[in-house]
């Protein structure tokens, strides 16, 4: 069964992205966090300074307050989690007099995820104070340790009580965490030439000594020449920023770490007998995107691809390479936030996009406006749509009828559901059309054709508008009109003929296949020359029997929900396509799905090509089933 | 049942049925099996592909067709389904159970279906796969079959016992009742073709709204249906260029005269179909006294042997 096949190939979650999205956000805070494990990893201890001006908000009595303080904080972080510990010396003075020095301990628990996050606590201090903070991570995933935000202590003072606002900067005095590679140029004033530049911070101590290498290159080869490229230093980085070393051959360096802590830019003097000098800039290995995924279903895995400007190292001094439809392959997103492991920036031509599928919601297509920075792209996934299916009996066989569309629809509605289609196939209407048999051959059983279900054929007037209407006949005749007893089934365009006469009775999965029909999905093979490549004999969309464990690809789901000829979009399905008569477009007066955007999907085969076709190839699959040939990985 | 009943009809053509049974599991042709195999459905395209490559085989394709109508399909098939499919119907039952009614379907129908086991649905589903597959075999056995397969065809339409009495009869009347052709070749690359082929009464063909396929000796192509030109009445002219198999290209001219019954006689005697077919550059040096031949017009076709003039 389809859903359990789901189950059964999902993977678990991708432990290296959990672990790589912890990695890169810790790796600004110690020099060796890259080579540690995650899990308790102590990132930085110093003082918090905290400064501001006190509001008097209570106004009940005579404290006119103005505060000052200074904090000794600690900082820890383990599973995620960040704990902020803190003593704060609060000075607190009234025009009445002083109120006195308190000093108060708090504590901060606060998920840690990502830069950008907002970290809040509320804790009771003591019997009448409670004291909250509101601390806005600035550049925390980029290295530097400047944070922002707010201390709120709300106090008993005097006769009254007061709320006194402080606002930051709250600035934790530790060390930046600028180790790593960084990469940029250089400019040789003395020598009039210009080169680049590979920084590498080797290791940063609490107090800020740092060491590391600094590797010149001219266009032709090292600088100076022959050799070497590479110089060590050893100095010191302030939690200001400042950065002070002296290297081989006696340069001196300096230089200041940007506010966001992605770029340092400093000079060089060389002293006697070779002076030297100049000025560098270097900027940091980019920080990895992610994903956010709202109104996924928990525990449900995600998967997805992504389309943009893979950035190099030392980006923006090398050229960013455009990748087309990265796979990330499927997780549970348990926290909502999916590491990308890469750095993504738009491209100016192609799509910048994000496509992310998953169980029991509609694929979600995301254009992407990918910086250098580490992005977060939202994701939020929308409920199902119900396509509505009016099944019709026009056979002299209404039991067998019955058994047929039933069955059918059941198995319809599993496997587009197991296979992250986000399409509810339901039931609207089950009913018979009286008078059969129709067009009756010689063993007195209805023939029926696409043209008796077209608007002006013998069932058009049963049509039901915005429904996917299916007639369960006994012999299906074929686009010449000649009975055809072995044809299961049948896409119109808009609507569908099963067979259930005993000799060409429709299995349980021919319903599904020409819905898939209708979903602007074609054939995946023939009889003759066999599947397609990157695909099996068991696609859902493979037209011979028997279809064990029949499944639709990602390229395929694509198709069905985002092809403008799905009837999803209003369109007609691919029955024009596959030489069949009658195609009933526009059926669907209100498009189920009304979300842009839609594509022009080219028809099968198709191959990777620059620039990239609007929609994947067909056989493109996420979830590792299939043959695993398709060309487009 | 099926069986038996295949074997007898073998057996009355004297044909080494135990034979032919017990090799029938693995030895008949590629092309035979994907002419067998039950499709979902299939596209005009598709079906104008498996017609091409049957006239193509022509009588060679015939045996395999009969083995695979005594046969049935090969184990690994039927246990495929019977293995492959039960766990599918335990779900569809499970999701009836809990939401059939629910959802409107109705509960005669449901316990209909719950009450089986997923077994015995799953075996339902390769018992209608044995019967499909054994109906392509005797569909496509149709136009290429010769005084054996006529035969078998022949017996199954007139036996009222057999479920496969209807398949028989719509596959003879869907086909030529016979055809008769031959062909000169003055020169190398040149040759000149004539038949005739009887329809049967009450099937009528049109050559300017079908596909037409033609087989000339190991040359086929098709002309897409818009092609033909009515040239007076009743008759139809093509003319132009198709690539050969292999490279190259051709000139033909086909010509259709479709000869209808008079009235009178229409319900005993169908339409006559006249085909003369000129090509050149095509070599027909490797038939120097017979070339098989074939037509098919929207799923209305046979096949013969023209015999050189």
């Amino acid at each position: 069964m389809k859903h359990f096949a789901r189950m059964r190939r999902l993977r678990p979650p991708l432990v290296g992205l959990t672990i790589a999205s912890c990695i890169s956000f810790l790796g600004p805070f110690t020099a060796s966090a890259q080579s540690q494990p995650p899990q308790s990893i102590t990132i930085a201890s110093g003082s918090l300074s905290v400064s501001g001006t006190a509001l008097d908000q209570g106004d009940l009595g005579p404290c006119e307050v103005s505060v000052s303080g200074t904090a000794n904080a600690a900082i820890t972080m383990a599973g995620g989690m960040l704990t902020l510990t803190a003593q704060l010396t609060v000075n607190e003075i009234t025009t009445n007099g002083s109120c006195g020095n308190s000093v108060r301990t708090y504590g901060v628990n606060i998920p840690l995820t990502q830069a950008g996050n907002t970290l809040s606590g509320n804790q009771p201090l003591d019997s009448v104070e409670t004291l909250s903070a509101q601390l806005q991570i600035q550049s925390m995933s980029s290295g530097a340790s400047l944070f922002t935000g707010t201390l709120s202590d709300n106090f008993q003072c005097c006769n009254g009580n007061y709320s006194l606002n402080m606002s930051g900067p709250i600035t934790l005095n530790g060390p930046p965490g600028i180790a790593g590679t960084w990469s940029g140029t250089f400019q040789d004033a003395t020598y009039s030439a210009t080169g680049r530049a590979d920084w590498v911070v080797q290791s940063e101590s609490a107090l800020g000594a740092i060491n590391g290498t600094f590797a010149w290159y001219w266009p032709a080869g090292c600088a100076p020449s022959p050799s070497p490229c590479t110089y060590t230093w050893t100095g010191t980085i302030d939690q200001a920023g400042a950065i002070n070393y002296t290297g081989q051959g006696g340069y001196v360096y300096t230089a200041q770490l940007s506010l966001d802590g992605n770029t340092v830019s400093g000079n060089f003097n060389a002293p006697p007998p070779f002076p030297d000098s100049g000025t560098w800039t270097v900027f940091r290995t980019p920080q990895n995107d992610q994903l956010s995924i709202t109104n996924s279903d928990p525990g449900q895995f995600v998967a997805a691809y992504v389309s943009g400007d893979l950035i190099c190292s030392g980006y923006p001094q090398c050229l960013a390479t455009y990748v087309s439809r990265q796979d990330l392959l499927p997780v549970v997103a348990s926290s909502g936030i999916i590491g990308l492991n890469q750095n993504y920036v738009s491209d100016p031509s192609f799509p910048n996009e994000v496509v992310a599928f998953s169980q029991n919601h509609l694929p979600q297509y995301v254009l992407s406006n990918w910086t250098p920075a580490a992005d977060t792209v939202a994701v939020p996934f929308a409920p199902p749509v119900v396509l509505p299916v009016a099944l019709w009996n026009v056979s002299t066989t209404p039991m067998a009828a019955r058994q047929v569309a039933t069955i059918g629809l059941a198995y319809a509605h599993i496997l587009y559901q197991s296979e992250a289609t986000g399409i509810d196939i339901e039931p609207s209407l089950i009913t018979g059309i009286q008078g059969a048999p129709f067009h009756a051959n010689a063993s007195g059983q209805s023939v029926v054709g696409c043209e008796d279900v077209a608007p002006s054929g013998l069932f058009g007037s049963y049509n039901l508008v915005n429904t996917l209407n299916v007639y369960i006949t006994d012999v299906i005749a074929d686009d010449n009109g000649k009975p055809s007893p072995t044809t299961a089934g049948m896409s119109c365009g808009g609507a569908i003929i099963l067979s259930a006469a005993h000799s060409s009775q429709a299995n349980r999965a021919d319903l599904a296949h020409e819905i898939g029909h209708e979903l602007a999905l074609e054939h995946t093979g023939d009889k003759i020359n066999g599947p397609f490549i990157g695909f099996d004999s068991h696609n859902l969309m493979y037209p011979t029997e028997p279809l064990i464990n029949p499944y639709l690809t990602t390229g395929q789901v694509f198709r069905v929900v985002f092809d403008k000829r799905s009837l999803l979009n209003g369109g007609g399905g691919v029955s024009a396509l596959l030489g069949y008569p009658v195609s009933l477009p526009g059926i669907f007066t209100v498009p189920l799905r009304s979300r842009p955007p839609t594509f022009s999907c080219a028809p099968l085969p198709v191959s990777p090509s620059t620039p990239p076709l609007a929609c994947p190839m067909t056989c493109k699959d996420l979830w590792g089933i299939g043959p695993k040939t398709c060309p487009e990985k | 049942m099926n069986r038996k009943h295949s074997s007898l009809i073998i057996a009355l053509l004297g044909l080494s049925l135990c034979g032919e049974h017990v090799r029938a599991q693995t030895a008949i042709s590629p092309l035979a099996q994907s002419l067998v195999t039950p499709s979902t459905d299939m596209t005009a395209e598709e079906s104008q592909l498996l017609f091409e490559n049957l006239l193509l085989a022509g009588s060679t394709a015939e045996a395999d067709l009969i083995t695979a109508f005594n046969s049935g399909p090969p184990v690994g098939d039927l246990s495929s389904i019977a293995s492959g499919t039960a766990t599918d119907y335990a779900a569809i039952q499970a999701w009836l159970t809990t939401s059939g009614t629910s959802k409107g379907f109705d509960a005669d129908t449901i316990s209909s279906i719950v009450s089986q086991t997923p077994k015995q649905l799953a075996q339902a589903e390769a018992n209608s796969y044995t019967f499909r597959y054994q109906s392509n075999a005797l569909t496509f056995l149709a136009p290429i079959a010769g005084p054996t397969g006529k035969a078998l065809l022949a017996s199954i339409a007139a036996d009222p016992r057999s479920p496969f009495q209807p398949i028989a009869k719509a596959a003879i009347v869907s086909n030529f009742r016979n055809l008769w052709a031959a062909y000169e070749a003055p020169t190398s690359n040149n040759f000149g073709l004539q038949a005739v082929a009887p329809l049967s009464p009450g099937v009528a063909v049109n050559p300017v709204s079908t596909d037409t396929i033609v087989r000339v000796g190991s040359f086929v192509t098709v002309i897409p249906a818009g092609s033909f030109v009515p040239k007076g009445r009743d008759s139809y002219v093509f003319s132009g260029s198709v690539n050969l198999p292999g490279g190259g290209a051709a000139n033909f001219t086909v010509e259709i005269v479709v000869v209808n019954p008079v009235p009178a006689y229409a319900k005993q005697i169908g339409q006559v179909l006249l085909i003369g077919v000129k090509g050149s550059g095509v070599n027909m040096s490797s038939f120097p006294s017979s070339v098989e031949v074939g037509f098919m017009l929207g799923g209305v076709g046979g096949t013969g042997t023209a015999l050189r003039l």
